[in-house]
This record gives structure tokens, C-alpha cells and sequence, in this order.
């Protein structure tokens, strides 16, 4: 065993072909499946990187549309309120004006009905003169308490 | 004494013939051949068993694996550089059979590192190695110009080298597996039971998995030191 000799190929042969089949059954497919797995897993980390990314844009969009929508909610309370008053205004002028005609039309009224009364009462008392002084003229009294009497008379019976 | 060493030496001295092919009248195989042959079936065996079936979700045998096989990437890688990544498996392969080669001994065989055949020839094919590297890196005309690196004067030193290199690393591997076995017949002549148990841990265990170590570590320092562009 001190001794070098011709048995050194030995371990030249022994070394090269355990190194190949190491190679064929050790270190190839262990680094390729370390490679596989690498690369699984940098796709992995990539895929949860881009769904990250895609998560925060659609927050910020969401949340775009959410103050877009509080803007155009504002804008339709606004516009309604608006409507609102002119239509009121609107309805408060129409009704002023209805009352308005309403109490002229009223006025109008009670003022033909005065005149008509007037008219009325005047051939009333015309007539009730005329009854008077007929009735004082068939009576030869024209005295003054004689016509009050009747007219009293008139009175009573015309109520 | 004189007994003992006498002994040792016809131990050391005999070139161990496990047995003989019987064609072209008979070649004769040394035991640490043999039992090289028995450590690269159960190596080559044990990775067809249990790497075959790798799956994208390791078991824990296939995590042991890979976590051993990526230690050795990393660790030639962190000597090496990316440009190195292709010298990997073969020193891999060194470093498993030395390692094991080294520990086979509890097994109650002999460590063919034993064998300074066998060691010459690692450091031999660790020296080849370690030029063609440098070859192909720097390009011959590169490579013929490095031993004249620092200066002229070291060309004689640089191609010393040579020699040097590939003679320590099997010297120090086959010196210690050596002296591990001296220490150890010495030990088990004077006291054979118990007391050898720690000092066989501390030899054939920890000596040769660290002396398999040094040998791959300073082979992939060689081999960067020859990549090197300077």
C-alpha cells in the first residue's frame, strides 16, 4: 500500500466513472428540479406581485367612482332643491294670483249685488210709497202718524 | 516493539489482492479497487433510489438531498465564481468519495484512501484539472504566460508547482489516513476494547470527512487561482 504502481488507472477509471454517473443520477436532476422549483417560485412571487398591483389600481379606481358618485349625488340633491323652489315660488305666485282674482271676482260680486239690492230696494220703497200714499189718499189722512202706522204695518208683514 | 513495527510494516507494505479476474491470465485486483467499486454501487444506488422520484414538493429524503447538493454548489460557488459552476460535479464527486472512502473503515474494510494509488491518482487528476482550468480560461498562450507571474524569476517555482501541488494534496490525505490507522492499531494493541470507540469517532469519522474537505477545498482554490485573470 506504500508503494505507487500501475494500479493508480485504477482510480482514474473509477473517479471518471463515478463522476459520470453522479452527474447522471445526482447533480442533474437534483439542480434541475432546484431550477424548476426557483422558477416556480419566482412566478409565484411575480403573479402575487402583478395581482397586488392590479388589487391597488382597482381600489383606486373604486374609489374614484365612489367620489364621482358623491359628486353627482351632490349635484342631484342640488338640482332638486333648485327645482324645488322654483316650483314652489312657482306654485306660491299661482296661488297669490288665483286668491287675488278670486277676491276681486268676490268684490265685483258684492258689488253687482249691492247695486242690485239698491235697484230693488229703491222700486221697493218707490212701491211701498206709492202703497202709502194710495192707501193715505183712500183714507183722507195724510197725516204723518198715519203714514208711520202703515209703514210699520208694511214692515211686519213684509219680514 | 520492534515486534509491533515489523508487524505494521508487512501490513502497510502488502498490496492487498482482493481478487483475481481470471482473463488474459489472470488480473489482479487490490482491495481498495474493490472496495471502491463497493462504494460507487452504494453511492450510484442510493441515487437512483431516492432521486428518481423528486417531486416539485420535497419528502424530507429529497429535502436532504438537495439541501446537500445545494451546500456543495454554494460552497464551490462561493471559491469558484459563476464561471466555475461546470468543475462542480466533479469536485462533488471527490468530496463524496473521499468522504466516504475515508468513513468505510467502520464498516470494517479498509479506506482505500489507504492506498497511496489511490490518492496519487486524485491528486494527479486534481493537478490535470486544475491546468486544463487555466487553459481554458486563459487560453494556452495565457496559460504558458502565467508561470512567468509575478515576475520571470518565479518560472522555475511556478513550474515546481506543478509537482508540488498535486504532491502535497496526496500526501496530506494519505499522511493522515495513514497516521489515523497507526494511532488506531497502536490504541487497540495496548487497550483493544472501549477505550478506541472515541479516537475511531475522532479519526475515521471526523479526520476523514475533514481531511475529504480540505482535499476538494483546496483543489477548487487551485483551480480559481488559475482561472484568475490578472
Amino acid at each position: 500500500m506504500l508503494n505507487l504502481n500501475w494500479s493508480i488507472i485504477w482510480t482514474f477509471v473509477n473517479i471518471i466513472v463515478l463522476f459520470l454517473l453522479l452527474r447522471i443520477f445526482l447533480f442533474k436532476p437534483v439542480m434541475k428540479i432546484l431550477d424548476k422549483r426557483a422558477g416556480e417560485i419566482k412566478k409565484t412571487l411575480d403573479d402575487a406581485e402583478t395581482k397586488k398591483n392590479e388589487a391597488a389600481e382597482l381600489k383606486a379606481q373604486y374609489a374614484e367612482e365612489l367620489k364621482a358618485a358623491g359628486t353627482r349625488a351632490d349635484a342631484i340633491l342640488k338640482e332638486a332643491t333648485d327645482n324645488a323652489k322654483v316650483q314652489r315660488e312657482k306654485i306660491i305666485d299661482k296661488a297669490k294670483k288665483d286668491a287675488d282674482n278670486l277676491i276681486k271676482t268676490a268684490e265685483k260680486q258684492i258689488e253687482l249685488d249691492r247695486q242690485q239690492t239698491m235697484k230693488e230696494m229703491r222700486s221697493q220703497i218707490a212701491d211701498v210709497a206709492l202703497r202709502a200714499a194710495q192707501k193715505a189718499m183712500e183714507n183722507d189722512d195724510v197725516s204723518e202718524s198715519s203714514i208711520s202706522s202703515f209703514l210699520r204695518q208694511v214692515g211686519e208683514s213684509d219680514d | 516493539m520492534k515486534d509491533i513495527a515489523a508487524e505494521m510494516y508487512a501490513m502497510l507494505n502488502e498490496t492487498k489482492i482482493a481478487f483475481t479476474v481470471p482473463i488474459f491470465g489472470g488480473i489482479p485486483i487490490p482491495s481498495s479497487v474493490a472496495v471502491t467499486w463497493g462504494i460507487m454501487a452504494v453511492i450510484v444506488l442510493f441515487c437512483i433510489i431516492f432521486v428518481r422520484g423528486f417531486k416539485l414538493m420535497p419528502g424530507r429524503m429529497q429535502t436532504a438531498i438537495e439541501m446537500f447538493v445545494g451546500w456543495i454548489y454554494d460552497f464551490f460557488t462561493g471559491i469558484l465564481g459563476e464561471k466555475g459552476r461546470k468543475y462542480i460535479p466533479y469536485l462533488g464527486t471527490v468530496l463524496i468519495y473521499i468522504g466516504c472512502a475515508n468513513i468505510v473503515g467502520l464498516f470494517g474494510l479498509i479506506p482505500p484512501t489507504k492506498d497511496l494509488n489511490v490518492t496519487a491518482g486524485l491528486a494527479i487528476m486534481s493537478i490535470v484539472l486544475v491546468e486544463a482550468a487555466g487553459i481554458r480560461s486563459k487560453g494556452t498562450r495565457g496559460w504558458l504566460r502565467s508561470f512567468k507571474k509575478p515576475m520571470a524569476v518565479m518560472v522555475p517555482f511556478n513550474i515546481l508547482e506543478i509537482v508540488i501541488k498535486p504532491l502535497s494534496l496526496c500526501m496530506r490525505l494519505f499522511g493522515n489516513v495513514l497516521g489515523a490507522f497507526v494511532i488506531m492499531e497502536l490504541i487497540k494493541a495496548v487497550v483493544p476494547a472501549i477505550v478506541p470507540l472515541p479516537f475511531s469517532f475522532y479519526f475515521d469519522i471526523f479526520d476523514g470527512l475533514l481531511q475529504a474537505y480540505v482535499f476538494v477545498f483546496l483543489t477548487s482554490l487551485y483551480i480559481s487561482e488559475a482561472m484568475d485573470e490578472d
